[in-house]
């Protein structure tokens, strides 16, 4: 995958406005945004999905221009063919598990499920270990559930790319490492290429092809990983927190 | 003290009648109204709350009015409904749903923008990333989010409703069997001295009224969906 971004975006009023300027590209599977909170990370994958809407600038994913300021392209997030997921998963709550991981392959009115569909859905939940959970509600899922329900809910429609804000935030630190892996292994089945949030250089160091620095409000540098030097995008990124630290950052409200 | 026998059920009939409809009629424009305003931060959009909101609030003879001055023979609907129509809503039961729909209205609208408003955006904007139009998310993720609250207000537009009197009496009259609802029936009963009658319809309005009320709180403290999940 081919993925492009070189977008300007402004947030918010004084005293809480917040200005992003952020220029990466990337050929490898899987990009990891790095940075401390408030750089622009999550609404960098934003601008991505069509959630907020750059004030200029181009934005590519394989041959398709998603964004494109001055050609006057602003593609729906509804047809930009990008899975995301979201912080705290954004599971339907009204809906059953089942009901969920099939919201994208249903219209509008649906009277009930068709066939078509409900295979697809029940492969995916074999294929994610959520088999027996079809007609549970999202409340009454374990955490490490949740997720997968939203993964698969992603990726029964076939999205061109994964988007995942910080998705191990919310779990216990213990959890982590088995979910990173089992992230993985998912998304190498699925041949889907992911941009991952992250602000853990565990991540860096499992999950990044290509590492993407943010500093509050821009990107301060892309490094691609080299076979001859597996360790760099990790050092890449310790220097990069090494470098913050001596200034205090003003607080910024975007994240 | 009570005479239930001297109830004219053509009252009840027609009184259920109008609240029903009204309550209809403002369910749809309620709704529609509360979403369009619950995620707008265009200018203005507070003057268009607060005149939507106004039903409420102002006196029912000066809402009768409004609506006498738009509805009569010589206003802008109700002459464009006499000559193109040749029909009149002044002194019908049509008109009374008018005016029963004009006051419960703000119930529906005030209930459901809240509604609305109170749906996690995250869930519309996780619904448009998976494909959904703007409908698809209303009526899958929106709507079903918000339903309690709507109902809530739909209740309460309900025993407005039904309740309603003084805009109903100046612009559709107080004809017994024709447009004489039970709030003006009760106002007959009083003015003749029938005072059996009165308590029998007071009791019946305050009865349905409480049912109501009680119905309405029960929708809203019942646990919303949409906190079911952190």
């Amino acid at each position: 995958m081919k993925i492009s971004v070189d977008i300007t975006l402004a947030v918010g009023r004084a005293p809480q406005a917040f200005s992003l300027a952020a220029q990466f590209a990337s050929h490898a599977a899987r990009v990891v945004l790095f940075g401390p909170s408030g750089a622009g990370k999550s609404l960098t994958l934003q601008a991505i999905a069509g959630l907020v809407r750059p004030d200029a600038g181009r934005i590519v994913l394989g041959e398709r221009v998603l964004f494109d300021s001055a050609a006057g392209i602003d593609l729906p997030a509804r047809a930009r063919r990008v899975g995301y997921l979201f912080q705290e998963h954004a599971l339907f709550p009204h809906l059953s598990v089942a009901r969920n991981i099939a919201f994208g392959l249903l219209p509008a009115l649906p009277w009930r499920m068709p066939a078509s569909a409900s295979a697809k859905v029940a492969r995916v939940m074999e294929q994610l270990a959520l088999h027996g959970l079809a007609g549970r509600r999202p409340h009454e899922l374990s955490g490490g559930q949740r997720q997968r329900v939203a993964l698969a809910r992603a990726l029964v429609c076939e999205p061109d790319v994964l988007l995942l804000d910080e998705p191990f935030a919310a779990l216990d630190p213990a959890l982590r490492a088995s979910v990173r892996s089992e992230l993985e292994g998912i998304r190498q089945r699925f041949g889907v290429p992911m941009v991952l949030i992250s602000h853990d250089l565990d991540d860096v160091r499992d999950l990044a092809d290509t590492l993407v620095l943010f500093e509050p409000g821009r990107v301060a540098a892309v490094a691609h990983a080299q076979p001859a030097d597996p360790g760099a995008l990790l050092a890449a990124a310790r220097a990069s927190i090494a470098h913050a630290q001596p200034q205090p950052r003003p607080i910024t409200h975007a994240s | 003290m009570l005479d239930w026998t001297g109830i004219d059920l053509t009252a009840l009939w027609l009184t259920l009648k109008v609240a029903a409809w009204a309550t209809l009629i403002a369910l749809v424009l309620g709704v529609a109204c509360g979403h369009a305003l619950a995620r707008a931060r265009w200018p203005g959009r507070r003057w268009l709350a607060a005149a939507l909101t106004l039903p409420m609030v102002l006196p029912p003879t000066v809402l009768g009015y409004y609506l006498i001055v738009l509805l009569g023979r010589n206003g802008p609907l109700g002459g464009w409904l006499l000559s193109h129509w040749g029909i009149t809503l002044m002194f019908t039961w049509q008109g009374a749903v008018v005016a029963a729909t004009a006051v419960a209205f703000p119930f529906v609208f005030i209930s459901a923008r809240a509604a609305f408003e109170g749906v996690d955006a995250r869930l519309e904007q996780a619904a448009r990333v998976l494909g959904a139009g703007e409908f698809k998310v209303f009526v899958q993720v929106s709507l079903p989010l918000a339903v309690r609250g709507i109902a809530a207000g739909t209740t309460l537009a309900f025993a407005r409703g039904m309740g309603e009197f003084g805009a109903t009496l100046m612009i559709a009259g107080n004809i017994p069997g024709k447009t004489q609802t039970l709030s003006l029936a009760v106002h007959d009963a009083v003015q003749s001295g029938n005072d059996a009658l009165a308590n029998a319809l007071v009791v019946l309005i305050s009865v349905v009224c409480m049912l109501a009320l009680v119905a309405s709180s029960h929708l809203l403290n019942a646990k919303p969906l949409s906190t079911a999940t952190p």
